[in-house]
């Protein structure tokens, strides 16, 4: 009896999940740091990955953006998805670049065409997210309609809300990564009310009924679908937005449709 | 059968924004997704122990129709209250177990004054049920509830069935909750959390099947999150209803809380 129920409701999330074309902004490779229990994701694992999760495709970071060094980072996920067959694209690691390092991003040679977002580890990598540092990398990141996605872990409320503010046309994907972002929802529902450019990433945007509140009170515009995948469980975030009580549209434009929409308005 | 969410709040927590938090917003997520019972703490309690507030839970529970049942949590500094209390309640309806949290309270779990709880949870058959996580560099207290802290009294009371909340957390700690479920037959855990591991789930799976315990956290983590990773799983249904419902009902006997 009971397991007819459990699997009645397998069933109804497996076949929303096929509906709602879940695109991951949250797909990371090279060796994670901070996360004891996480095995690093072989890039030539990386389409078996999507299709286990019935991602149909993402963005994808390099730890060594981080942890070794932006260019490092950028240079080893431009050889890890030469020749991908997956529809998956770059998040490449920036840096306030000084004028006799080469750029526009950290790196050598040629931009990759399938670079659409970058991140910036303003703690990790010892700058102030202050427009007078950052400035020149944000106004190309709008000239190209690149988002800017950055953790909130490493940044600080006010900085973020200044440069929101300063750069009204960039879009700054707050992501909620390393750490639950429940206890700074004080500060960033009234981010994302005052700044319309602001949006949040789920993979830990877990505190319950955010979601649903969220959409309700800033647009399901505002929310970007990510996993954090291979640290994560790709079905935490997914399972909350399965069951969350919004109208199946916004969760179809939340599971992908607002990343794809902003990957298409990139200009490489 | 019913399904049953071993671990979640009610009450407004201090610390940050919940936009949902009442007992009847939590029946509402509940009759959503088709849960049909919750065992929880209140943040009143957690802040000096029960004492004082088990009324308060005992109303929940039976204005929710019998479905919120609740813990008594016991402070270490508030030893006397919180057993006198609990003496009380102990036959109250929907009085499910002991709670106790050496982060919150800043006692260490191998401490002395955690011995009478045991003993009072020994001698009435009552189970007990634990925050337990791994060493955090954002947050160091959770050392005081790493899982292999709490396995001198796990040893001196053997009858006294022991949920590690949280599978002790999401760093290497977690092994030693995965372990102790493992080798203890009175040792179980709960899921509750953003435990999100990357197919933590399976391995528990594989590994304690008949000691894993479906919780939310609720709600300092949403309901539908590990629901889900449940019920997505790629683990066989017998599993996953001994995860959502059989194995919480051996822990807490709920059937038998009612009346």
């Amino acid at each position: 009896m009971i397991e007819t129920t459990i699997d009645s409701m397998i069933q109804e999330r497996q076949q929303l999940r096929e509906r709602l074309r879940f695109f991951d902004a949250g797909i990371w490779l090279g060796p994670p740091a901070g996360f004891p229990n996480a095995v690093e994701l072989p890039p030539a694992e990386l389409g078996a990955a999507l299709r286990q999760w019935r991602l149909t495709g993402g963005l994808v970071s390099h730890w060594w953006g981080k942890t070794v060094s932006a260019q490092d980072g950028n240079r080893a996920l431009a050889a890890a998805l030469d020749g991908c067959a997956e529809e998956v694209y770059q998040v490449w690691t920036a840096l306030p670049l000084l004028p006799i390092e080469e750029g526009p991003l950290p790196g050598i040679g040629e931009l990759p065409p399938n670079v659409r977002a970058v991140r910036l580890f303003p703690k990790a990598h010892n700058f102030p997210l202050a427009d007078w540092c950052v400035g020149t990398l944000c106004e190309w990141l709008i000239e190209h309609r690149m988002p800017l996605f950055i953790w909130h872990t490493e940044t600080d409320w006010p900085s973020l809300q200044r440069l929101a503010a300063v750069f009204p046309m960039l879009t700054i994907v707050v992501e909620t990564q390393v750490q639950k972002i429940l206890y700074h929802t004080r500060a960033l529902f009234p981010l994302m009310k005052s700044r319309q450019n602001v949006l949040v990433e789920l993979s830990n945007f877990a505190g319950q009924g955010f979601v649903d509140y969220a959409a309700r009170q800033f647009g399901a515009g505002r929310l970007i679908f990510g996993s954090f995948l291979p640290m994560n469980d790709p079905l935490a975030p997914i399972g909350m937005l399965l069951d969350a009580d919004i109208s199946e549209e916004d969760k179809a434009l939340i599971a992908g449709g607002n990343m794809r929409r902003l990957v298409g308005e990139v200009r490489p | 059968m019913k399904i049953i969410d071993a671990h979640l709040h009610i009450g407004q927590p201090g610390v940050f924004f919940a936009p949902e938090t009442t007992p009847d917003q939590l029946l509402a997520g509940m009759d959503r997704l088709g849960i049909g019972a919750a065992i929880c703490t209140d943040h009143l309690s957690l802040g000096r122990g029960c004492a004082g507030f088990l009324e308060g839970l005992r109303d929940v529970f039976e204005r929710s129709g019998g479905r919120i049942f609740y813990f008594g949590v016991y402070h270490p500094g508030y030893s006397d209250a919180c057993l006198r209390a609990m003496t009380e309640a102990v036959d109250w309806p929907g009085f499910a177990g002991i709670k106790i949290h050496p982060s919150f309270h800043r006692i260490m779990a191998d401490d002395p004054s955690y011995e009478p709880v045991w003993r009072f949870a020994a001698e009435r058959d009552l189970p007990m049920m634990t925050h337990s996580w791994s060493v955090s560099d954002f947050n160091p207290v959770q050392q005081l509830s790493t899982p292999a802290r709490f396995e001198k009294y796990v040893q001196a009371f053997p009858g006294v069935r022991f949920v590690l909340g949280h599978v002790g957390g999401r760093g290497r700690e977690q092994a030693d909750a995965i372990r102790m479920a493992r080798d203890y037959p009175n040792v179980y855990v709960d899921i509750a959390g953003d435990v999100y591991c990357y197919r933590l789930i399976e391995r528990l799976a594989a590994a304690i099947p008949d000691k894993v315990l479906f919780g939310s956290d609720y709600p300092w983590l949403d309901l539908r999150s590990n629901f889900s990773r449940i019920l997505l799983a790629d683990i066989d249904t017998e599993t996953k209803r001994k995860m959502l419902c059989d194995n919480a009902q051996a822990v807490y006997r709920l059937d038998e809380k009612r009346c």
